[in-house]
């Protein structure tokens, strides 16, 4: 049998077919792997000892900054708490300076934009539904 | 049987796709050499902000809004501009297009000095003062809730607190409540082996690094495979652009405040307390069976993050009668933004969050 038809291999169809199969596969190989308890035993040694490093080095650290007369990282946070505290109450005076003007007569205030009405109606075919 | 050569439609394909791959390239080299791509655009403004976090308004776009303004609950583990990635596939955007008078909570990226945060400052503190806020900046006596993922968690301890909350309605988007059903989570914070004291005391926050490892650890193999994906739609310019906004903003990762981390573990992993009914904020019970307003919950299929059975109990929970329950195609993020968001959630919930609107 003869056939004119051109039969062209869809590549981008077996590529896609082709990765999201070995994406779930290796995923749901992983995921057996990862999910049994020497691997939660593992992974929390690991970060005993990532944390162990981690201590040692911020100590170590510390003692090098005080040594050399330069600020430790606790100094500059305590710089970033003060910070804080001065932004928490240029906030707090914002916040009031807001509730000040909104008291004020509506003249003082004509400068803000008008808001819209509060007025929107759901279209009729979502209205049909139940709503409490 | 004879079948005629397909050679040159084979190199005409080979030629199209090398020649979307070098087009792309150069766009994608474009894309990526911004430092500051265009993510949460859509117009606001900044009504309160304590400490890092920050209140939005989002600026109305239409003639007319709803009676009832909208509070949006992000998460804690993310930043909040998957909920408005890039104009023309922003949730706030389009919620703001059909007319809603929207306001976001951005907890902003924890600082060193937030450490000590725990979860009753987000919901019985933080989220309390937001909705106050909201009611005093829109006039109005009630609004409508809508939290995402730990965001939709934090506002139902909300609510599980404040049975007078003036809330007319609830939408939470994946929002885990049973963490025994976090899969890999929940066995990698087995109470034996994970020392969630020691990682908090080291370390104060929980870095962004150690979270983003461990998200990519639920798929091993996506970082592999996703680019394949993306050269499969290689001509598709909205997906790639989607795509490559999605995946900057999973590997944007912020820390978690460390004592919240510390109480996450080991109430909500550990205790499973949220589900159980036994979580204690502040001296105060959180009841979810106390929550009697309208909800609907959309969950996504394929979420690695958070799986159906976590999500699944949280209208089982509630005491209000009126609830939905929504599962969609898609994963963790696709949920809420890309174009399965815009063609399936968005509508779905505008539909439902109109008519608790007016």
């Amino acid at each position: 049998m003869t056939t004119n038809e051109t039969t062209t291999p869809d590549f981008s169809e077996a590529w896609r077919d082709w990765a999201t199969q070995s994406e779930r596969q290796w995923n749901e190989f992983f995921n057996q792997m990862m999910g049994t308890e020497e691997f939660s035993q593992g992974l929390g040694r690991n970060l005993d000892v990532f944390l162990h490093f981690q201590k040692t080095m911020n100590e170590a650290m510390g003692s090098f900054f005080t040594a050399m007369n330069v600020p430790t990282r606790t100094d500059v946070l305590a710089l970033g708490d003060r910070m804080l505290a001065i932004e928490n109450r240029l906030a707090a005076m914002e916040a009031q300076l807001s509730m000040a003007l909104a008291a004020a007569p509506a003249s003082a205030n004509s400068a803000a934009p008008a808001r819209p009405k509060r007025t929107k109606r759901p279209p009729p075919a979502a209205e049909g539904g139940s709503a409490n | 049987m004879t079948t005629a050569p397909a050679t040159p439609d084979v190199a005409n394909q080979v030629q199209s796709t090398v020649d979307a791959i070098v087009r792309r390239g150069l766009v994608g080299l474009e894309y990526i050499s911004l430092e500051d791509p265009q993510v949460g655009a859509t117009p606001k403004d900044t009504i309160h902000t304590d400490g890092s976090m920050k209140l939005y308004h989002y600026r109305p776009q239409t003639d007319e809004i709803y009676r009832t303004p909208l509070l949006v609950v992000t998460s804690l583990v993310s930043k909040p501009y998957i909920l408005d990635l890039t104009p023309g596939q922003s949730m706030m955007e389009f919620l703001v297009q059909q007319g809603y008078d929207v306001y976001l909570i951005d907890w902003g990226v924890p600082r060193n000095e937030d450490s000590g945060l725990r979860l009753e400052d987000y919901a019985l503190s933080r989220i309390p003062d937001c909705v106050d806020r909201v009611l005093e900046d829109s006039g109005e006596s009630e609004l409508n809730l809508l939290g995402y993922c730990v965001g939709g968690a934090l506002a139902l301890m909300y609510m599980g607190t404040h049975p007078e909350a003036p809330v007319r309605s609830m939408a939470c988007l994946t929002t885990p409540v049973n963490f025994k059903g976090m899969g890999l989570f929940s066995q990698w914070t087995d109470e034996r082996y994970f020392d969630v004291d020691r990682i908090v005391d080291t370390l104060g926050n929980v870095p962004g690094e150690i979270l983003l490892s461990a998200f990519d650890m639920l798929r091993p193999a996506g970082r592999l495979t996703s680019p394949i994906q993306v050269l499969d739609r290689i001509r598709d310019d909205k997906y790639v652009k989607s795509f490559m906004l999605v995946d900057r903003w999973g590997a944007d990762q912020i820390p978690f405040a460390g004592e919240a981390f510390r109480q996450m573990v080991k109430e909500l992993y550990w205790k499973n307390a949220l589900l159980e009914g036994s979580l204690e904020l502040g001296g105060r019970h959180v009841d979810l069976s106390s929550i009697e307003v309208p909800m609907i919950h959309a969950m996504a299929q394929h979420d690695h993050i958070v799986p159906y059975e976590a999500a699944k109990p949280a209208l089982e929970q509630v005491g209000s009668e009126d609830t939905e329950e929504v599962v969609l195609r898609g994963g963790h993020a696709s949920l809420v933004a890309g174009g399965n968001a815009m063609y399936r959630l968005w509508p779905k919930l505008d539909q439902w969050l109109s008519v608790r609107s007016i």
